[in-house]
């Protein structure tokens, strides 16, 4: 039953591409009403790389949480591929989100009681049973980012810049439509940052699927199709370099 | 008619309404006394009434009478070493009947007979008063008085008859502090007070006592005081009597003399004491004379005058401590005054009973004596 | 400053609700249960003391005699003729009313209302209305509490019937017993005079004791008495007795004491993983506040005032729930106490100062201790750096080293504490709480082995999702092996306490079906020293003999000896060839033995007996007679479990040489083959008084079972007790465990992990805890079992039994853990299954 509906999905949002409608997001903190943004609107087209800047707190990690559909707006609708997902229940939004969105943190967020290689698994099993197929898929992957040899250790072995690249691979290897990076290189150093945003470009824009990072680096304005500022609880656009 | 009824039943009803007192002597309550009066009221026509003279039969009259409310045997006596140290003692047991019949039942402990004993020493030259009390009831042989020869006893407490006669008589009482074992033998016949042992004590019928005593025991033995042990000889009075009644209301105690004087007569004279103050025309006494023979003493007969009091440390009471006693029919004249002051009892029942030394005149020759008095219902 | 360090931390606490309320849960239900059994046990021990000091004041010494009683003519004598003062003789039994409807069992106690006033006991502060002497005089007129009368719907004046052995009495009401504090000892007694006593007990003529009041240690006074007594009458301090009361019921007292530390015990792992949680979830807190100068000793004051507040609310809450689950272990502790050692006559819980004080002590430093390590380890964090997850962890892989080697050296300790303590039933205790947090400081090494294990068998497999549950429980081991180890600890004394149980039960039913040879047995049970008894009992045992269907009969009597300067308790039996089988020796024994037990002075002795008195077969037993003591000799010891401080056995041929006639206590009766057992049952009945009876042997049985399951009441109650605190204690070990986790939870959601998924992954997870605690549990239970059963069971009471083996124990002890750790892992699996995805993201 519960694959009978994913396939019905599937066939529901083939051609993805994400439409915000007047979206407010705010909530309640102490009794006072604290909005974070009010009536944005947005529409991304398949294979767009989007960029987010503003200062810390001004509400880029909860756009992307919300077109992930980890959040839920006050008003509005986010549309991806024709889906409403703010009709959808919670259900819905993760099986949703286990298709279609890859994620990548500023913190890596790598399980940490996991190898590297079940790392990149799980996402594939919780899509299917795990075949030798994706056993595979994971090597190749990593030897595609110079990691074969750190299978099996485990995260918190590994250098930052290393941790990185393993979450973007995390966030590939399912083959979702949508990439969200949040601050992809907010750890990382310089030129471990530059390397990180190289794959990103490379593994993402290259394979034709959707990213939208939340960065405050200007480095990768030149390379998003567009970037976009959150200012004022609003969304801003100050470049278009399509 | 001596220890009077009034006094016994104060005991009783104290007994009675107080036998799970705390170790504080805690005085009667007023409203307890009337129950006591109310029980003896209602109670007292079925107890054996004292009505008219009787013919005493020995042994059998020394042992108990148990259809009458109250007896005791009573003795007290003035005691010397040989080198003239002296001591007053009183042992006494007193028998009451808890009710008019007893009931019979299977254990030997049911008994209606109730034994107290008062157990007093007079130390003279050490100016100490020493007292105990005992209860017990009848039951399981722990206290009681034979038929068959003079014998009563309380616990290890007892005045027995050495022979068959019934004169000569060993007292035994001890305690942790005081002991006596004396052997006392009567110099003198029973003298019958009274009407040949019966003494009224008011015109109302029953208000009576059958009374006997021996005046004059000549006594000798041992006494112990803390480690002390004495030898001494000396002379002791013995009362016997039994009764149903009790005081009337008016009169509200009894001052009581038994004095044994130096020309081997021996006086014996109780004066009751009314509520408003005046003499109590039921006051008498008798005087038994060195052959034996006896003069009785009406109140217009013995003039007392109290010279002195005593007002006690212990209750603030005040006490009589020095009579002068007259009787002209007889050409008496006696000074009384205790040997010690303190002998006052504070035993269950609170009272003065102390030995006294008499100096006076007998038709203008000089006369001394010793004796004892009991002072009771002084507030 | 201190007041902003204490709001800093104090806010978090408030983040933190519910892992205060386990904290506090902790120490309250550990004290609790301390308190509870602590206050339900010195009330029920202290019920005869008071009762003691109350009907005898002040009186010191005791003068008593063996079951016979004391002749009324010792008291006449010690009064007239040694002239002994401060005696108050004692007539003393039990009457059944006829009118209550519950407890209707009352002492009736007989005195003399002359005896001196400076006893002091309690009812001769009697005074009301002068009426009281007629108590003397008047046959069957008593005394009885207000409360109760009240209770019956009495008024003074009112008839009160009661039943004894010598048949119906209307007992006559003319007076209230005082009120005082003593009013609830008042509750069951009937004070009446020594004759009414007498009478009503059938005791005509005998005296049941003679309290002596000698004020100091006059040693001269002392002596007298002894000079006056006969040689079969014992004069002996009344605090030896209550003393030896004391000491009689000492095992069981430590027993079930040692079962309230276990609750105190987990209860402070509560407490540990609860303050543990604080500390670890306030790691960057603390480190903030070190690098802006806060220095180790303020934060170590810190955390330790907090357990304080912590421990000061739990420990009073602790105390008012131990009073009131004290009232409710009260009526089961006297009722065994009732049941094994001696009557209690009341149950009132009696709360002292020094009862509340110690309990309020030992939450406070239960509190304490427990706090110490995670106080400690936050005076660790180093001010400028937030520690990592695997420092953590390889500091916690050392952790397990240190932890498995103190498990070691904890075993070894509680092993070598077990061999060389002799008797000691605490130092046994103690050795097995020794091993117990041995095997609990070993649980995190095994947790480890056994993931590992596990892993391993998993990595053929290729889900990684499987593999999750295994690696959370082995990379936070630190949180995980101690609510493991907890589980283990109660799981294991569950399977423990049932095997020991379980055991015990087994040998017990084996002994009373091999002690009852009889087809049926006539309980004669009575006043010994009524003076009919014995020729009536005679009389009796003549017509059973009679009876069609009988072949033969044996007989006991159940009495007491003196046995140097105290009673001892003696069976007389007259034994056939079928009841000798009713011997279990512990000795294979030539066949002579009967005949020796038979024709020469000599004993048996129980093995209780043999145990705490310290006897060997060849010993020999000096008893006081009549005639002066005289010694038996030990041939054989024989297993008896229906007493723990045992007895001797005697042939009746050769008590009947020393001691007087007290009839029989029951006649066992052995049918002819083949005959109308139910007939004869009948006609049995036909010949007996209504207050004997006769059972059959089935019966017997049953009833003897029943008892037994009854004495055990307290025993499960307690092991329940800390059952439920260890629940409470994995329960709140999982919720701090799934909090830390949550980020990490936040993730698996993100990247599309359903709610249904995560419960899924963390109920696995908790089963597996649950899993590893059972399976750890069995062995660990074995062992406490063979220790109970072989250490502390023997060492209390003296009783060997049959190790018995029982496998449904051991799948019960395998689901409970699963169970109640599946349990304990519901709510945190749902909590963290509907913890919105971006807020978890958001946890640090």
């Amino acid at each position: 039953m519960l694959y009978k509906l994913q396939t019905i999905f599937l066939n529901m949002i083939k051609k993805p591409a994400i439409e915000i409608f007047q979206l407010s997001k705010d909530y309640l903190e102490s009794g006072q009403q604290h909005v974070i943004f009010k009536d944005l609107t947005l529409s991304v087209t398949e294979g767009e790389f989007i960029v987010l800047l503003g200062r810390s707190g001004s509400g880029k990690s909860t756009l992307l949480n919300l077109i992930s559909g980890l959040d839920q707006p006050s008003v509005g609708d986010i549309l991806v591929n024709d889906i409403n997902l703010c009709g959808l229940t919670e259900q819905q939004r993760t099986l949703f989100r286990r298709h279609h969105i890859g994620f990548v943190f500023q913190a890596y967020n790598l399980i940490p009681t996991l190898t590297v290689a079940e790392n990149l698994l799980l996402p594939l099993e919780l899509i299917n049973p795990v075949s030798s197929n994706d056993k595979n898929k994971v090597v190749e992957l990593l030897t595609q980012l110079g990691l074969a040899n750190r299978l099996d250790s485990y995260p918190d072995r590994l250098s930052g810049g290393e941790q990185q690249r393993i979450a973007i691979a995390r966030a590939l290897v399912h083959n979702p439509d949508i990439i969200l990076a949040d601050e992809p290189t907010g750890n990382l150093d310089i030129d471990t940052g530059k390397q990180v945003l190289e794959l990103l470009d490379n593994m993402v824009r290259n394979v034709g699927k959707t990213l939208i990072m939340a960065t405050h680096s200007e480095e990768v304005i030149g390379k998003a199709d567009r970037v976009f500022a959150i200012n004022n609880q609003s969304l801003k656009l100050v470049a278009d370099n399509r | 008619m001596r220890r009077l009824m009034l006094w016994g039943l104060i005991i009783t009803g104290i007994l009675v309404l107080g036998w799970f007192l705390l170790p504080q002597q805690i005085p009667a309550k007023p409203e307890s006394k009337s129950s006591i009066n109310d029980i003896v009221s209602t109670e007292k026509k079925t107890y054996t009434q004292v009505l008219k003279p009787r013919a005493f039969i020995f042994p059998q009259d020394h042992g108990p009478h148990p259809t009458y409310l109250i007896e005791w045997w009573y003795f007290t006596g003035n005691l010397q070493t040989d080198r003239q140290r002296k001591f007053g003692y009183e042992l006494t047991f007193f028998r009451f009947a808890l009710t008019p019949e007893r009931q019979i039942t299977a254990s030997s402990w049911r008994n209606n007979q109730l034994y107290i004993a008062h157990f007093a020493l007079t130390d003279v030259e050490g100016q100490q008063f020493y007292t105990d009390e005992r209860f017990s009831r009848a039951g399981n042989d722990l206290a009681g008085a034979a038929t068959d020869k003079y014998h009563v006893w309380l616990y290890d407490w007892k005045a027995e008859a050495i022979d068959e006669t019934g004169m000569a008589i060993r007292l035994k009482a001890k305690n942790d502090e005081i002991a006596i074992s004396l052997q006392l033998n009567s110099a003198k016949k029973i003298a019958l007070q009274g009407l040949a042992g019966f003494s009224r004590k008011s015109p109302k019928e029953g208000n009576a006592s059958y009374y006997y005593s021996y005046t004059r025991m000549a006594t000798t033995g041992t006494m112990q005081i803390k480690q002390q042990k004495f030898s001494v000889t000396g002379t002791s009075w013995m009362d016997r009597e039994w009764s149903s009644s009790s005081l009337s209301a008016q009169q509200i105690g009894w001052d009581w003399f038994a004095l044994q004087l130096s020309d081997n007569s021996e006086l014996m004279f109780y004066r009751f004491r009314r509520k408003d103050g005046s003499l109590d025309k039921n006051s008498a006494g008798a005087m038994f004379h060195a052959d034996d023979s006896k003069t009785s003493l009406n109140v217009l007969d013995v003039v007392i005058k109290v010279l002195d009091h005593w007002k006690s440390p212990h209750t603030n009471i005040s006490y009589p401590s020095k009579w002068h006693l007259s009787i002209a029919k007889l050409g008496l004249e006696l000074d009384i005054s205790p040997l010690i002051n303190d002998q006052e009892l504070n035993v269950t029942y609170r009272y003065w009973e102390g030995a006294v030394s008499i100096k006076g005149k007998r038709n203008d020759q000089l006369i001394s004596g010793q004796g004892y008095v009991e002072l009771t219902g002084y507030q | 400053m201190r007041r902003l360090l204490k709001k800093a931390s104090r806010n978090f606490l408030y983040l933190h609700p519910w892992q205060l309320v386990l904290a506090i849960l902790g120490i309250t239900l550990g004290v609790a249960v301390v308190v509870s059994i602590d206050l339900a046990l010195e009330s029920s021990l202290n019920a005869f003391k008071q009762t003691t000091q109350a009907l005898s004041g002040k009186a010191s010494y005791r003068i008593i005699a063996s079951d016979g009683g004391l002749d009324e003519k010792l008291y006449t004598r010690l009064r007239v003729i040694h002239g002994i003062q401060n005696l108050s003789p004692v007539v003393n039994g039990y009457v059944d009313s006829t009118a209550t409807t519950t407890n209707n069992t009352f002492r009736l106690y007989g005195i003399d209302p002359l005896i001196e006033n400076s006893f002091q006991s309690a009812w001769q502060q009697q005074y009301e209305d002068g009426d009281s002497l007629s108590i003397m005089t008047e046959p069957n007129t008593v005394l009885i509490s207000r409360q109760t009368a009240q209770k019956m719907q009495l008024q003074i004046g009112d008839p009160f019937p009661v039943t004894t052995d010598t048949g119906l009495h209307v007992l006559k009401i003319i007076d209230w017993l005082p009120e005082n504090d003593a009013g609830e000892l008042f509750k069951h007694l009937i004070i009446t005079d020594i004759a009414t006593a007498q009478e009503i007990l059938g005791l005509v003529g005998k005296l049941s004791a003679i309290d002596v009041l000698i004020t100091d240690v006059q040693t001269a006074k002392i002596q007298r008495i002894r000079e006056a007594l006969p040689a079969d009458v014992l004069l002996m301090p009344l605090n030896n007795q209550i003393e030896s009361l004391r000491h009689m019921t000492q095992a069981f007292s430590i027993n079930l004491t040692a079962l309230g530390m276990l609750s105190l015990l987990v209860g402070m792992f509560l407490i540990y993983n609860s303050m543990t949680f604080l500390v670890l979830q306030r790691r960057r807190l603390i480190g903030s506040l070190r690098s802006i100068g806060v220095t180790r000793q303020q934060i170590f004051r810190l955390i330790i005032g907090e357990a304080l507040l912590l421990a000061l609310i739990g420990t009073v809450l602790g105390i008012v729930l131990g009073i009131i689950l004290g009232k409710n272990l009260l009526p089961l502790i006297s009722g065994t106490i009732n049941a094994i050692y001696y009557p209690v006559d009341h149950s009132a819980l009696i709360v002292t100062p020094v009862q509340i004080a110690t309990g309020f002590l030992m939450g406070i430093a239960a509190t304490l201790l427990a706090v110490l390590a995670p106080a400690w380890e936050a005076t660790r964090q180093s001010p400028h750096r937030v520690l990592i997850r695997s420092e953590l962890e390889s500091g916690v892989r050392r952790l397990i080293q240190s932890a498995a080697m103190l498990a070691v050296l904890f075993i070894i300790a509680g092993l070598s504490l077990i061999m060389l303590t002799g008797n000691n039933v605490t130092l046994g205790l103690i050795s097995i709480f020794l091993m117990l947090l041995g095997f609990a400081l070993l649980t995190p090494l095994l947790t480890f082995v056994l993931m590992t294990m596990l892993e391993g068998g998993l990595s053929r497999s290729s889900s990684v999702l499987a593999r999750i549950p295994v690696r959370m429980v082995k990379s936070e081991i630190s949180r995980t092996g101690c609510a493991i180890a907890t589980l283990m600890i109660a799981v294991a004394a569950a399977i423990g306490m049932d095997l020991m149980i379980g055991s015990f039960r087994m040998t017990v039913s084996e002994w009373v079906q091999a002690s009852l040879q009889a087809d049926m047995y006539v309980n004669l049970s009575g006043n010994m020293q009524a003076a009919n008894k014995s020729a009536a009992d005679h009389l009796l045992k003549q017509k059973l003999a009679q009876l069609d269907g009988v072949e033969m009969l044996s007989s006991v009597l159940r009495t007491r000896l003196i046995r140097g300067d105290t009673p001892s308790k003696i069976s007389v039996f007259e034994i056939n060839t079928r009841s000798r089988q009713g011997f279990i020796f512990k000795r294979s024994l030539n066949s002579e033995v009967w005949e020796t037990f038979n024709r020469q002075n000599s004993v048996f002795v129980t093995e209780p007996y043999a145990y705490h008195q310290g006897i060997e077969i060849g010993d020999s037993i000096k008893l006081r007679t009549a005639q002066g003591e005289q010694s038996f000799k030990v041939i054989a010891i024989y297993a008896d479990y229906s007493g723990d401080q045992g007895h001797i056995a005697m042939s009746r041929n050769i008590y009947q040489r020393y001691w007087p006639d007290l009839g029989y206590s029951g006649i066992g009766v052995y049918a002819e083959q083949g005959s109308n057992v139910v007939q004869l049952e009948a006609d049995i009945k036909q010949l007996l008084k209504p207050y004997q009876t006769v059972r059959s042997e089935q019966v017997i049985y049953k009833v003897s079972m029943q008892m037994f399951e009854h004495t055990f009441k307290i025993t499960e109650t307690l092991r329940w007790l800390a059952a439920i605190i260890a629940f409470v204690g994995v329960f709140s070990a999982l919720m701090a465990i799934q909090f830390e986790r949550t980020r990490q939870l936040g993730i698996l959601r993100a990247m599309g992990m359903t709610p249904g998924q995560l419960s899924r992954l963390i109920s696995i997870e908790t089963g597996l805890m649950g899993l590893i605690a059972g399976l750890f549990a069995i062995p660990v239970g074995f062992i406490m079992a063979y220790l109970l059963i072989f250490v502390v069971y023997l060492r209390s009471f003296g009783w060997t039994m049959a190790f018995h083996f029982d496998l449904s124990v051991i799948f019960q002890g395998l689901l409970l853990a699963i169970i109640s750790a599946l349990l304990a892992g519901v709510l945190p699996a749902l909590k963290m299954a509907h913890t919105k995805p971006a807020d978890a993201l958001r946890a640090e």
